[in-house]
């Protein structure tokens, strides 16, 4: 270059060029290296030289940045930062303004994570003692998570599939975002004040640690340690693992495996009726069998043919009977209305049971079996023996009666 | 079927078939006492079936007012 075709520049314009093109062409990047001559300026800013083997770096963290560290960098540390190159024209040097900062290999969220899980597990918050019970049959099922997101049609879904007859009442929250803690924490002292629901499903969808950071904070896990409703977590996928997750009751991967944890499939709770409906008609058939047998042994015993007048009466029982019959049809129990009928034509025939049963005795003397019509049927003195529905007196004639 | 059996839970509702049923197989009861508790038994039977068969999920949002007071609305 002919000294005599260019026209020098000054110094600041030089640095200022230099500025404009370092500034531009090198947009933000992320960097990792070694921290030396760390200094924590008085106010509030960090100054520090990023290295590695060959080569190294001046940095630069203002106290607006660095508040949200995590965690306290030393000198000798390896890490991972975010920033922009700046240049300070009036001492011509660069250096980088850093805006995130983490330790190299191992993430700052991790590390806080770690942190408050050893805490918490200290203080008993994840005791499996603690754990409550999820209800069997809930009635109603609360969902604490965003209305917007993808994990509530999720648990829709399952729930109408699954669990038509189960209630769902939600509390929208954020669920990332720096609110969104309080606003879980919110929603479920909500929960328990309004009192109607008998099991809580709190979670969100997949996303990034950062996302699901919310799960992880110390206010939300002691909500709900602290909560009396039984809680279910779910948080992200399966391999995402939060610390409201070990808080909570129970753990489920995604949060449609909540919504099915917690409902009882409609078939399975069908079957348990059909079961105790089968339960109480045999029961019935045997506690009626059992009256039959009682009623055969007094008919040969006494060899009773006369149908009384009073049977008569009894034809309500009669209409029972054959209301039972009806509804053991509609049932489709096909084996105990066979029984039924049966059983029906034998009690027409053969009704003294209830008069029995209605607290009148038969009296029969013990030498004959005859049945006693008149007191002077029987000496004085003379054991006689009296059927009550349940059993046999024996009894003796002491002074007649006039 | 009053309106408080209908809204028993099935939990509930189980435990109350366990006992009659085995009241019934006990045999200590009088005919009528059996029909009363076999019916009895029949009818939550068919209450729970027709909370099975007749339900329509239903979607509430808990919201909360400025006092704080909270109350539920219908979901869309």
């Amino acid at each position: 270059m002919n000294r005599a075709e260019s026209k020098p520049i000054s110094v600041s314009d030089l640095n200022k060029q230099i500025k404009n093109i370092l500034e531009s062409r090198i947009s933000r990047f992320w960097v990792s290296g070694e921290i030396s001559n760390f200094i924590h300026h008085g106010s509030g800013h960090m100054y520090f030289t990023l290295k590695d083997e060959k080569s190294e770096i001046r940095c630069a963290m203002f106290k607006g940045s660095n508040q949200l560290l995590h965690f306290k960098p030393e000198n000798g540390m390896q890490i991972l930062l975010e920033g922009e190159i700046s240049v300070y024209e009036p001492r011509g040097q660069y250096q980088i303004l850093v805006k995130k900062m983490e330790p190299a290999g191992i993430g700052t969220l991790y590390l806080a994570f770690e942190a408050l899980k050893k805490q918490l597990s200290q203080e008993g918050l994840f005791d499996l003692d603690k754990k409550q019970n999820l209800p069997v049959y809930p009635k109603n099922i609360g969902i604490i998570t965003s209305k917007t997101g993808a994990a509530v049609q999720d648990i829709f879904q399952v729930l109408k599939r699954r669990a038509p007859h189960v209630g769902i009442i939600l509390r929208s929250t954020q669920v990332q975002g720096d609110k969104a803690a309080n606003d879980i924490v919110e929603a479920i002292n909500d929960m328990i004040q309004y009192n109607k629901v008998d099991v809580i499903i709190l979670g969100r969808g997949g996303g990034s640690l950062e996302d699901l950071w919310p799960f992880n904070e110390e206010p939300v896990a002691r909500a709900i340690s602290l909560c009396t409703i039984p809680i279910i977590s779910a948080v992200g996928h399966e391999t995402d693992i939060s610390i409201s997750d070990l808080a909570a009751d129970m753990r489920a991967p995604t949060p449609s495996a909540a919504a099915e944890l917690v409902s009882p499939a409609t078939n399975d709770i069908f079957d348990n009726i059909i079961g105790f409906q089968r339960n109480l008609y045999s029961a019935i058939n045997r506690d009626l069998q059992i009256r039959w047998q009682s009623l055969d042994n007094t008919k040969d015993r006494f060899a009773l043919q006369e149908p009384s007048k009073l049977l008569q009466k009894h034809h309500d029982r009669y209409n029972e009977l054959t209301k039972l019959l009806f509804q053991s049809y509609r049932f489709g129990i096909q084996a105990y209305s066979a029984k039924f009928s049966t059983a029906y034509e034998k009690l027409q025939a053969l009704n003294p049971t209830n008069i029995l049963s209605r607290g009148y005795s038969i009296a029969y003397r013990e030498k004959d079996q005859k049945i006693i019509l008149d007191p002077k049927d029987l000496q004085q003195e003379e054991y006689f023996a009296l059927q009550t529905f349940k059993g046999i007196l024996r009894a003796k004639k002491t002074n007649e009666k006039k | 079927m009053t309106k408080e059996d209908k809204e028993m839970q099935f939990e509930e509702a189980f435990k109350r078939l366990e006992a009659i049923v085995e009241n019934l197989e006990s045999g200590d009861l009088s005919l009528e006492e059996s029909m009363k508790l076999f019916e009895e038994g029949i009818g939550l039977t068919e209450a729970c079936k027709s909370r099975l068969e007749d339900a329509e999920q239903k979607i509430k949002l808990l919201l909360k007012d400025s006092d704080g007071k909270l109350s539920l609305e219908d979901a869309d």
